[in-house]
């Protein structure tokens, strides 16, 4: 039998090649919102899933990523006849200083890289902004009996309160544990095997709420006693929302990579990828006690 | 009911009874001789005039004619055939028993063979095909282990789901779409071992019929086929053991009579040592799964008998503390994991056959049935459970009215209560913030239906069935009704061949959720809702049938197209393992299948098996899925060709043989991917671009298997024989899946791994 099962272990055929087109590369755009009016967009290019793969336990090195990065382009805003041209501040990060974001106003991004010949489009409307009516936090750590076994179990949970805008509206909520923002960023409990710092952006839509205020409770099990928290409270577009949803579906956990099925983000960028969201935040401090 | 309603009713009734000329009934039992076993689907033969009856399920038959004197043929494939001279001035019984053919006796066994074909081309009844278990055992199998799944998945029409899987795809269906029964009790489950066993232990079986459209009304709730199993009745004669030994598993039945002739038991037992025999080779893998059937009948009457049957099979798979330590570095692991699951089927049926009169025969069945799992681990301070179970409590009537030769009627109904726990799921530990604790109440659904069939031979050429099943589901908030009208019409073209023409609606009100890409014992049943509506079919198929008696072959050519609507998918990126609301996540959309297949058999003869291929497409449309583009289902496997041969060289060696080419599944391949930072700035994330959905295929598995049987002398009271095996006897690859492998001089490349390559086997069968 041993001669057998040893002989099995040798007779598995060699695997087969297949030969898969690759998606074409095109630009990527990422926008970002730092306090209430710093724009922040970056521009890289998308490249084929055998050029890296985290599946090989590749990791992504300076150079590849340099390349990755799109630092000769130009990204013009365009919003009622005026074009602002944002200087790159490096690493494919360009900034926008001089455009004034306005709730109800509509903006319009182009970014052309020189290197490749690419253009990319993406529109935008700043919607009006949420403000917190409340936001209050408690911390509770407690045992938990399972079975025959007991294991502690801690979380942070954020009461969050504002009113609803007319309208189908679309929120999103972020968590930075600011007091070590600089040294470390946000850590992640669970070795970095489940999370990855999805827990701390949460998504809203006021389908699941009656109306009026909106009341809820966020629960989060990243934060620890004695952080300072930021959090800010947006007001997202549904395409946004559509994309957070999504990535809260399908990020970094494991279950969902193992097991989930394709998934095909959104993007609001015509000829790329990737998301131009616009939305003011409101910035509220917490420290946990 | 209006006047001219009542008129149309009563010239059918008219047309449908029997004429005037005074007419008594021949009625019986048509059994094996040596076991007492039934014989399903025999033949009752009036050669002067061709008329004929069937034998049903219990191997009951009633042949009504006109008063005279007749020579009526018994016959069944593979027994001698039974001829008597029957003098019919009165209503008549009989009890037949035919004798089991040598398999080389070549010649005695044309006419049975003859007699079936014959029966197949002229019968309205398409898209059907039974199988026996004594050529089920025959087929080449992987470790030597006899698996009834994976030979339907031979079969044309019928394709497999992942390679060395037990799971079947019919006709473009999905996995969820196929009613499997055993002893009329519904298995939810029909796999061990992840799916690369099936449930069902050869040696407690008896046959199996395969519907895969053209579907007689008394059978519904699922879309895409039916797989009618039943088990052996047990030895009416004497007491006889049986059973096997092979490399992964051994089994052993044990059957006799409780009163000679009146009635019989028996008892199957299955255990793998899958787990022994692992660690002989130092991989622990506390693993093993187990079966039990049983079975009784008892005569309480000329006119009664009743039947107890039984299912249980369990997976069992118990990990406590289960080192993860890195073998090539022999460090010990962070924390050791501690991880146990358990899953099984019950099924119980009590059936009770009643002969009101000679020509109207009924049976009426009580059954259980019911699927759970519970899954338990422990691991790094977190701790999670995770169970479900699908419970079936039903009762169902079903009546045969033989009133003449030329008209049946099939009637009845069936109620079935169904408790869903689709989800118990407690958790501890940073993995809570993955799930809620939850354990929702049970939900209850009830399935009801009443049908009626109508046999109708027309005229000597045409014959048809009708029938019409109305079905309906009530769940919390809502009834679902159905109507479902069935229809197969044959139109003979001479005794040698056929065109068929077949049409049924189907509705099914349970789906399987599961992850379409691995198969888990995680996956559950779940009833439709209030938003979740039934999955419904339309099937239209047509054949050429074609009975070469030269060579004692059949020739089937059908075609078929099937419309689908309310299918369930997932949500793109849905988490079905530790979601607690999965319903949210099911899409419902429509699809398509249409192909053609092509059987060639041979049922008996030192030659003997079969030749199938087909071809198919099977598209489906989700407006929330690949953008809205309509795309082809994953297992839309274009070509599958599969020829299955057995010789008998002598009456101590056969040789049997498997060709099968089978296109590629198809799934959907990362073809990108591109970096995106968090929006809480926390980080950058690779976010994957994918292909259209299921745009690519995997390569085509080819693969020949091989099996030699080697028995002891006939004449030894201990029957015993050697089985070896060669499963991929070439090696050759069966791709699985795609990865992404590095090499120095190709950098990263995609490659497709395959299930197995070249398996031996060897095992021994006796019978005592």
């Amino acid at each position: 039998m041993l001669g057998l099962l040893s002989a099995l272990e040798g007779c598995i055929p060699e695997p087969v090649d297949i030969d898969i087109p690759q998606a074409e590369s095109r630009l990527v755009v990422a926008s970002q919102m730092v306090l209430d009016q710093l724009l922040l967009v970056q521009v890289s290019r998308s490249f084929g899933a055998l050029e890296f793969s985290a599946e090989e336990g590749d990791t992504i090195g300076d150079s590849f990523l340099d390349s990755l990065l799109v630092t000769r382009g130009r990204v013009v805003l365009l919003s009622q006849g005026q074009a602002d041209t944002l200087p790159h501040l490096g690493n494919g990060i360009y900034l926008s200083i001089n455009t004034e974001l306005l709730p109800g106003q509509s903006y319009r991004l182009s970014v052309f890289d020189s290197a490749s010949g690419q253009q990319v489009f993406a529109e935008s409307e700043v919607l009006p902004v949420a403000e917190w009516t409340s936001l209050d936090h408690a911390w509770d750590a407690r045992s938990l009996t399972l079975g025959d076994s007991t294991v502690m179990d801690s979380v942070l949970s954020l009461f969050v309160e504002w009113e609803d805008l007319p309208g189908e509206s679309y929120y999103m909520i972020n968590a930075y544990r600011f007091s070590q923002l600089d040294s470390q960023g946000v850590s992640n409990s669970f070795g970095g095997l489940i999370g990855g710092g999805i827990p701390n952006t949460y998504s809203l839509s006021d389908k699941l709420y009656a109306g009026g205020t909106i009341r809820d409770t966020l629960l989060n099990r990243s934060f620890r006693q004695g952080d300072t928290l930021a959090v800010a409270l947006s007001h997202i577009s549904p395409l946004y929302y559509q994309y957070l949803t999504t990535r809260q579906r399908s990020g970094t956990n494991i279950f969902v990579t193992l097991l989930g099925e394709p998934v095909s983000y959104p993007s609001n960028v015509e000829g790329g990828y990737g998301m131009f969201s616009l939305h003011l935040p409101q910035l509220r401090f917490v420290v946990v006690k | 009911m209006n006047q001219r309603t009542l008129l149309y009713l009563l010239l059918w009734l008219g047309s449908i009874l029997p004429g005037s000329a005074q007419s008594f009934t021949l009625s019986g039992y048509l059994r094996d001789n040596t076991s007492g076993e039934a014989l399903v689907s025999g033949t009752v033969l009036e050669t002067a005039g061709r008329r004929g009856a069937y034998t049903n399920g219990y191997g009951f038959f009633s042949l009504t004619l006109p008063a005279g004197s007749y020579q009526v043929v018994f016959s069944y494939i593979g027994y001698l055939p039974d001829t008597q001279w029957v003098s019919l001035n009165t209503n008549r019984e009989l009890a037949i028993s035919l004798a089991p053919a040598n398999t080389l006796a070549e010649e005695v066994m044309i006419y049975a063979t003859q007699d079936a074909y014959s029966r197949e081309v002229g019968s309205a009844q398409m898209s059907q095909i039974t199988l026996g278990m004594k050529q089920l055992k025959m087929v080449p199998s992987l470790a030597g282990e006899p698996d009834l799944m994976k030979v339907i998945q031979l079969l044309p029409g019928i394709t497999k789901g992942g390679e060395g899987t037990t799971s079947i795809l019919v006709r473009g269906g999905d996995p969820d779409q196929n009613l499997i029964l055993l002893d009329e009790a519904v298995v939810y489950n029909v796999s061990h071992l992840f799916g690369f066993f099936s449930v069902f232990n050869p040696d407690a079986l008896k046959d199996l019929t395969v519907l895969k459209g053209g579907f007689p009304a008394q059978y519904g709730g699922r879309l895409s086929s039916v797989l009618d199993i039943t088990m052996n009745e047990g030895n009416l004669q004497r007491y006889h053991l049986k059973g096997g030994i092979g490399l992964l598993s051994s089994r052993l039945t044990f059957e006799g009579p409780i009163v000679k002739d009146k009635g019989s038991f028996s008892l199957s037992g299955r255990r793998t040592y899958i787990d022994q025999v692992l660690r002989l080779v130092g991989v622990p893998v506390p693993y093993y799964f187990y079966d039990f059937n049983a079975k009784a009948n008892y005569q309480l009457s000329s006119n009664d008998r009743l039947y107890l049957s039984a299912y249980l099979g369990n997976d069992v798979l118990y990990a406590p503390e289960l080192d993860l330590s890195n073998d090539s570095t022999g460090e010990p692991a962070v924390a050791p994991l501690d991880f146990g699951f358990q899953l099984g089927n019950v099924t119980t049926t009590l059936r009770w056959n009643h002969l009101f009169s000679q020509r109207l025969f009924s049976n009426t069945s009580l059954i259980f049935t019911r699927f759970q799992y519970n899954i338990r681990g422990q691991f790094l301070g977190n701790e999670i459970f995770v169970g479900s179970e699908v419970m079936d409590v039903g009762v169902k009537s079903d009546l045969g009215y033989y009133l003449s030769p030329e008209h049946t009627l099939r009637f009845g109904a069936q109620g079935i209560v169904h408790q869903f726990r689709p989800n118990v799921i407690s958790a501890a530990g940073d993995i809570s913030q993955l799930t809620q604790n939850r354990e929702v109440a049970p939900i209850l659904a009830t399935e009801l239906a009443m049908y009626a069939q109508h046999e109708w031979q027309m005229a000597e050429d045409w014959k048809v069935h009708y029938g019409l099943r109305l079905s309906g589901a009530a769940v919390p908030g809502k009834f679902y009704p159905a109507v479902e009208p069935r229809l197969s019409v044959v139109y003979t073209l001479s005794d040698r061949h056929s065109l068929k023409f077949g049409y049924a609606a189907m509705t099914q009100y349970l789906h399987l959720v599961s992850s379409s890409t691995v198969a888990l014992p995680t996956d559950l049943w779940y009833p439709v809702t209030e938003q979740i509506k039934p999955q419904r079919a339309h099937q239209v198929a047509g054949s050429y049938t074609l009975h070469l008696p030269k060579i004692r072959s059949l020739i089937t050519v059908e075609s078929y197209y099937k419309a689908m609507n309310n299918l369930t998918e997932y949500r793109e990126g849905a988490n079905l393992i530790l979601n607690n609301n999965f319903a949210s996540e099911l899409l419902q959309g429509s699809g398509e299948a249409y192909g053609f297949e092509f059987l060639f058999k041979r049922d008996e003869g030192r030659l003997n098996g079969w030749i199938g291929y087909t071809l198919a497409y099977s598209r489906r449309f989700f407006d929330e899925l690949n953008g809205g583009v309509p795309f082809w289902a994953k297992y839309d496997r274009r070509h599958d060709l599969s020829v299955v041969l057995v010789f008998q060289i002598n009456q101590r060696l056969s040789v049997s043989g498997v060709y099968s080419y089978l296109s590629g599944p198809r799934f959907t391949p990362q073809i990108g991917q591109y970096l995106s930072p968090t929006p809480g700035l926390d980080g950058v994330e690779l976010i994957p671009i994918f292909a259209p959905r299921n745009s690519v295929r995997l390569s085509p598995a080819n693969r020949v298997d091989v099996n030699f049987v080697l028995r002891n002398k006939p004449t030894k009271r201990l029957k015993s024989e050697w089985a070896f095996g060669v499963y991929n006897l070439f090696n050759a690859p069966t791709p699985i899946r795609v990865n992404i492998n590095y090499s120095a001089e190709r950098g990263l490349y995609y490659t497709q791994p395959s299930f197995l390559g070249r398996v031996l086997s060897v095992a021994w069968n006796f019978e005592l």
